[in-house]
């Protein structure tokens, strides 16, 4: 999940084909996210690169969904957070979007039929996914909750990731704008690095 | 269906406003906007400065303005001056005059009979530029981009030596399209599919795909084909 490897403009564009107006047509329709545009300066002069994974499956979806929808249609259904997707906690235990025991854990107080609004899901889906890894203990699940909730509207839909650091047992949770360089000290160990948009995306994909 | 009880905003002389939304805007004379404005359509035949952000329909400024955030409008027309603080989009931009834009300028069509300078990427789907001045931006992306010099008389010519605001020249670092046509322009790279250098032009290192013309007296270092 770590590697943020990058991709030139000009390899990127001879791996999936389209042409210069084509990537500069889908940034102004906002099909590519503003951040994912990443100038370096090479020996060339001035650069763009690309998060490789991000950008390559990003034109991957737009090259398979333009053919049914218009490009408008696909910034909305691209846009990583905004999306109108909300779903009934009986649903979501149901299709196992996220398993029962962190949906008994954290939202048992709630009835069958409480709707919870994507953000929502996303959290539970991000808790369950590093629980499942055997990263994190319920009671620090707890702690990711509450930072989530507490933090992650400030993004106000802007890329961030998730960072999960433990040192001496002790857990710190952090989320951060990307694309981010961080560097630690020897004794703190990082455990998770989550790229929210990333966890959306797939989130995304379960549940239409 | 809900009622449209927004106002519409004339100032005829001197006078300030506050932001907001509104039908129509119209400014004759010198006028100044506090705050963010949304509109339908914005009309300025004098002056106005503006603290915030401006939302249009359609522009048309006739004369001289400031914006002091980010200027976006469906179809803007200036004959005049326009300076932006922040980034510019819309879906046609036609400029006869100047336009300095601080951050990123977006459009469908952009077309341009005057000056500019866009300190971000200049994006345009289709490009016509008519050079009539100095024409800068950082980056120049889009579908087709034409690069024509403009007319220019005896006396004109003259001016050009002596004041350097106008000579005719377009400097980017990038340009990038898939159908390029240059005329007196400088840049480090340009990168095409079909790519044609007029004369007048500098390019460090031009690449292209299927072609490549160029003027016996364009001056291009590096020719790269792939």
């Amino acid at each position: 999940m770590s590697g943020r490897e990058l991709i030139s403009k000009k390899e990127l564009l001879e791996l999936t084909g389209i042409s210069y107006g084509q990537l500069y047509r889908w940034k102004r329709k906002q099909l590519i996210p503003e951040d994912w545009f990443i100038r370096k300066s090479t020996f060339t002069g001035q650069e763009t690169f690309f998060p490789r994974e991000l950008i390559l499956s990003r034109i991957d979806k737009i090259i398979n969904m333009k053919e049914d929808l218009s490009l408008d249609e696909l910034a909305d259904k691209l846009s990583p957070y905004s999306y109108d997707l909300n779903l009934r906690k009986d649903e979501i235990i149901k299709r196992n979007i996220v398993s029962s025991v962190v949906m008994e854990r954290f939202a048992a107080r709630d009835p069958a039929n409480t709707v919870y609004a994507f953000e929502q899901i996303l959290f539970l889906y991000v808790a369950d996914r590093l629980l499942q890894d055997g990263a994190m203990n319920l009671d620090e699940g707890e702690l990711l909750l509450s930072v989530l909730k507490e933090h992650f509207p400030k993004f106000e839909g802007k890329a961030c990731e998730l960072i999960f650091i433990r040192k001496m047992g002790v857990p710190v949770f952090a989320l951060v704008s990307m694309p981010a360089e961080l560097h630690f000290e020897s004794g703190a160990k990082v455990v998770a690095r989550v790229p929210l948009a990333e966890c959306a995306e797939r989130l995304k994909l379960m549940l239409t | 269906m809900e009622q449209d009880n927004r106002p519409d905003l004339n100032i005829n002389g001197v006078g300030s406003a506050a932001g907001g939304r509104y039908r129509q805007l119209t400014i004759h004379g010198v006028g100044k906007l506090a705050g963010a404005t949304v509109s339908d359509s914005f009309m300025v035949n004098g002056q106005v400065k503006t603290d915030g952000d401006v939302r249009t329909g359609r522009l048309h400024c006739n004369g001289h303005m400031v914006v002091g955030g980010g200027l976006s409008s469906g179809e803007a027309r200036i004959d005049g001056m326009v300076r932006v603080r922040g980034g510019m989009n819309g879906e046609r931009i036609y400029v006869n005059g100047g336009l300095h834009v601080r951050g990123d300028c977006e459009a469908e069509t952009f077309q341009s009979n005057g000056w500019f300078d866009v300190e971000g990427l200049l994006n345009a789907g289709e490009m016509e530029i008519r050079i009539q001045g100095k024409c800068a931006a950082r980056e120049i992306g889009g579908e087709r981009i034409r690069i024509l010099r403009g007319g220019a008389g005896g006396f004109k010519r003259l001016w050009q030596r002596i004041v350097p605001k106008l000579a005719i020249r377009l400097t980017a670092d990038t340009i990038e399209g898939d159908d390029i046509e240059l005329e007196n322009t400088t840049a480090a790279v340009v990168r095409g599919n079909r790519v044609k250098i007029g004369q007048g032009c500098a390019i460090g290192r031009v690449e292209y795909r299927s072609e490549l013309l160029a003027h016996p007296q364009a001056k291009i270092e590096q020719r790269v084909q792939g």
